[in-house]
């Protein structure tokens, strides 16, 4: 009898649920709370624990991978007493941080204006950035670049971009039960938040860094955002690269 | 014999005595379904999917049950216990695969070689989870593919695709295969298609492709003249008309090969004929697409009411006899394992349009 009233309940409860606008009002809401809660809390949490468990070794090979994916490291033009001068404000600028043995610097040939931070401690700067900016500009860049290392985004972000791709699949399995034309719009508007958030981490770091080593702060960005309008600058290997700047 | 049949058209049959057109309606509303959708999509996050299947199965007999054929409503009954230890699998083998990919990319080659071979199990017993707990007027459907039938069909499809030219050829050989297979109360379908037939709306695709593939070079080279360098907007601009000729080329193709293979279906004195149209359908996707993005989802189940109302809208149903015919069979339940995994790795089912 007891058995029989409970079922009776539980069957009120689903009819209510299934046909109350009240309660769809109320899922509504705590669906956005889920969803929420799991792409600026969990999502992040997940990845970056993830991250701070792997190896700094593993994540070396990880960082050879991606810069074969990225096209590899063509031969530097620049002359060698310049690229030397940058090589030691690289070596100035890492000395006693917590990875200090895992850095690595390279010159790559290619013309347009960027840096990048790889993961396992590899900053890879191009001639073009090293022609178009000064010297205190430049280490201002490494700087933000050693920042991104430091921090270990270039793993974190792969680690975020994973989970969010997995729970995407999920919710876009469904979406595409009804058009053929949504599949993978969300995620390129879900994953710029993520990247933006390390821009701005790293960008704090470089600051901490530059003062503590009695550099320039302000000079951060100025280069970039200097020759960033110029029409020589490829967008396309801009889009392409994980962090831009 | 069967062709000739079908080429006397529907009016001329309709006038024998024991023949009659079926009423198919759907007659499910975008309100209801969104309370039942949301709420259950809610409890399957609580409780981080494992409801899923409940839900899945609530919502499927909501569209089942609403879809009539002749005034009686279709049935769904899959077990969601079944469903959960389909999906756990499924996650279990994707989870295992990838870290296998992750630790040694070697690994890659074995799992598509695993996935071929897997290939016509899937289907195979992804049909017949389908058709078994599909039920029309008390009988449940029935999927008598094995595996070794499905491999043979998918082996001799996949020499003819080869050549390209034979593709039409593998599509009715694979179609075929899978539709004899179901049958109704004791009932077997078949189909009768001239392959042929096939390349009117895959030339059509082709060509639609083609021409917003021109559109987008033409735009492409158009942005970047003379600058030396890729503006913002040209990658964004000039993929549009690529993507909208490939969503209406996605359509001229299902719904001819849909009509195609429906004109050409029996299920005992069962015929059917469907007037899907590609323009039509690419319009639906489109503003489903549109109305989905723009309402972060919610109006998902709108978008499944619209689509599943302009089938029925589209599909006739010839009786040429009675239901008396369909006289009841019995099936053994199946794992959906199979049905599971099919969703997963989006190999979609074959059924229906």
């Amino acid at each position: 009898m007891t058995a029989s009233k409970k079922s009776l309940s539980t069957e009120a409860t689903f009819q209510w649920l299934e046909q109350s606008w009240l309660a769809s009002a109320l899922c509504c809401l705590v669906l956005a709370g889920l969803l929420g809660l799991g792409y600026f809390v969990g999502i992040p949490r997940a990845a970056d624990h993830l991250a701070e468990s792997l190896s700094m070794d593993r994540e070396q090979q990880l960082g050879l991978d991606a810069m074969q994916s990225h096209g590899g490291i063509r031969r530097s033009k620049v002359p060698l007493p310049q690229r030397e001068k940058v090589e030691q404000l690289f070596q100035e600028l890492s000395q006693g941080l917590p990875l200090a043995a895992h850095y690595r610097l390279e010159f790559d040939g290619r013309r347009s204006a960027n840096a990048f931070a790889f993961p396992g401690g590899t900053v890879v700067v191009t001639d073009g950035l090293l022609e178009k900016c000064s010297s205190d500009e430049v280490t201002a860049i490494l700087a933000h670049e050693i920042g991104h290392i430091e921090h270990r985004h270039a793993l974190r972000q792969s680690f975020r971009s994973s989970a969010l791709s997995v729970l995407l699949g999920v919710l876009s399995s469904e979406m595409n039960s009804v058009s053929v034309a949504t599949a993978g719009i969300p995620s390129r508007i879900a994953q710029t938040r993520y990247s933006r958030a390390f821009e701005e981490e790293a960008d704090d770091f470089a600051i901490a860094l530059l003062l503590a080593r009695k550099r320039r702060p302000e000079l951060l960005g100025t280069c970039l955002q200097r020759i960033a309008p110029s029409p020589e600058e490829p967008s396309v290997w801009r889009f392409l690269s994980t962090h831009p700047h | 014999m069967t062709t000739s049949l079908l080429a006397a058209g529907l009016g001329e049959l309709d006038e024998g005595a024991r023949s009659r057109r079926l009423r198919v309606e759907f007659r499910g509303s975008a309100s209801d379904y969104f309370r039942i959708w949301i709420a259950h999509t809610c409890l399957s996050a609580l409780t981080l999917g494992i409801y899923g299947p409940w839900a899945k199965v609530r919502m499927k007999q909501y569209l089942y049950g609403n879809t009539l054929l002749d005034g009686v409503p279709f049935q769904y009954d899959a077990p969601p216990l079944a469903i959960l230890v389909g999906r756990l699998v499924t996650v279990c083998l994707l989870l295992v695969s990838y870290a296998g990919t992750a630790l040694a990319p070697q690994v890659r080659v074995l799992l598509s070689l695993a996935l071929l071979v897997a290939l016509p199990w899937i289907v195979v017993s992804s049909n017949r989870f389908e058709a078994h707990y599909t039920s029309y007027r008390g009988v449940r459907f029935r999927f008598a593919g094995s595996y070794a039938g499905a491999l043979r069909t998918f082996l001799g499809a996949a020499l003819l695709a080869c050549t390209l030219v034979g593709l039409p050829w593998a599509y009715r050989r694979v179609k075929g295969y899978l539709v004899r297979q179901w049958s109704h109360g004791g009932v077997r379908a078949r189909l009768s298609l001239r392959a042929t037939r096939l390349f009117r709306p895959a030339l059509a695709a082709g060509l639609l492709g083609v021409v917003g593939a021109l559109c987008t070079a033409a735009l492409f080279i158009w942005g970047v003249r003379g600058k030396g360098y890729v503006p913002e907007w040209v990658v964004p601009v000039s993929l549009l008309p690529l993507y909208l000729a490939s969503i209406l080329a996605c359509s001229v193709l299902r719904a001819g090969a849909a009509n195609l293979v429906w004109r050409g279906t029996r299920l005992g004195p069962l015929r059917f004929r469907t007037t899907f149209r590609g323009g039509e359908l690419a319009l639906i996707y489109f503003v489903n697409a549109i109305a989905v993005v723009a309402s972060l989802g919610l109006l998902i189940p709108w978008a499944a009411v619209r689509l599943a109302r302009y089938r029925a809208e589209n599909f006739g149903v010839v009786l040429d006899g009675d239901w008396s015919e369909f006289s009841g069979d019995t099936t053994t339940p199946v794992g959906a394992v199979g049905n599971e995994l099919a969703q997963a790795l989006d190999i979609g089912l074959p059924v229906g349009p």
